[in-house]
């Protein structure tokens, strides 16, 4: 099935890659549940992941992270302390908590 | 998560509610001018009905146009503060920032996903081009109560002092409440001054993050 139109939610790829790196390879259906997707939007995912080599899977059916995904995790991470980290904010926009 | 992460989403979120609550003063504004102007041609209307009907007969109905001015006067002041106070109130939108983020790293990439990037770019460049209109209807409010004690007070002091009460002393009546509205207010000015520049560099800081978002997405 071709990904090419597919845009992937970045918050759903991270909690895909995270739970893959927490709790190592796994099947599909342990995979969408730890992670919170339901199998169907799951595998849309996987097909995407596995396109650009950031998942791989084995005769199995197990799911495991390749080197390129735990390097695209810590990318995401990187990048959210680079650029929201160094977001410039006037000191008047006070960071409380509700 | 590092610290100045969370910060700066916690400043993020105070910066976009501050914008909300500007943008829904300024959508109150229309609703404000409509109330007031009816209540004006009713009580206008209503008052002269009053006039043309019973204004020979009784003459005491005089009285009336000192209330219809009382109320043309202070329902505005009244209802446009009051309304106005309670759009400032921003409840609710971005609550959801405290639990997101305690996901750390993942909780910010929700929150940056959730994000309407284009409304709120829209939303902060409306509040930073309408805000000054906030700002002069809220010294218009102060200069207006302030009238109620300047003019009178100023117009007897001429009265005593040069016998006279003509249209230079409404003026210098008007001068003076002004100059005391702005000395009160003056810190308060400032502040939404300083307000106004903010979110000049909050939009430039929206769609840098947006920018390099769009980026990372692709």
């Amino acid at each position: 099935m071709s990904t090419e139109n597919f845009k992937p939610n970045l918050y759903v790829l991270a909690r895909i890659i995270k739970a893959l790196i927490d709790n190592g390879a796994m099947k599909r259906t342990n995979l969408a549940q730890v992670s919170g997707l339901s199998y169907d939007k799951l595998q849309k995912y996987l097909n995407w992941m596995i396109e650009k080599g950031l998942v791989s899977i084995d005769g199995d059916g197990h799911v495991s992270l390749t080197r390129e995904g735990a390097k695209t995790y810590d990318e995401l991470v990187q990048w959210i302390i680079k650029y929201v980290g160094n977001l410039r904010l006037d000191k008047r926009w006070r960071p409380r908590p509700t | 998560m590092r610290s100045d992460v969370a910060e700066k989403v916690l400043r993020l979120r105070d910066a976009l509610e501050t914008v909300e609550s500007i943008n829904n003063q300024l959508d109150e504004l229309r609703k404000i001018f409509i109330v007031v102007l009816t209540v004006a041609v009713a009580t206008l209307g209503i008052a002269s009905i009053l006039w043309y009907m019973w204004g020979t007969t009784y003459p005491q109905l005089h009285g009336m146009w000192v209330f219809v001015g009382l109320v043309l006067f202070f329902f505005p002041l009244l209802y446009t503060a009051r309304r106005l106070g309670k759009a400032a109130k921003v409840k609710g939108l971005y609550q959801d920032w405290d639990d997101k983020l305690r996901e750390g790293e993942l909780g910010v990439l929700a929150i940056l996903e959730s994000l309407d990037w284009d409304y709120v770019e829209y939303r902060v460049n409306r509040a930073k081009t309408l805000y000054p209109i906030l700002l002069i209807i809220d010294e218009a409010l102060w200069i207006a109560v302030l009238l109620i004690f300047v003019a009178p007070a100023y117009a007897i002091l001429n009265n005593l002092l040069f016998r006279t009460i003509d249209t230079p002393v409404l003026v210098g009546s008007v001068v003076l409440a002004v100059a005391i509205a702005l000395a009160i207010t003056w810190d308060k000015v400032v502040n939404k001054f300083k307000t106004l520049w903010s979110l000049d560099s909050l939009l430039w800081e929206i769609r840098w993050l947006y920018h390099e978002y769009r980026k990372l997405q692709t």
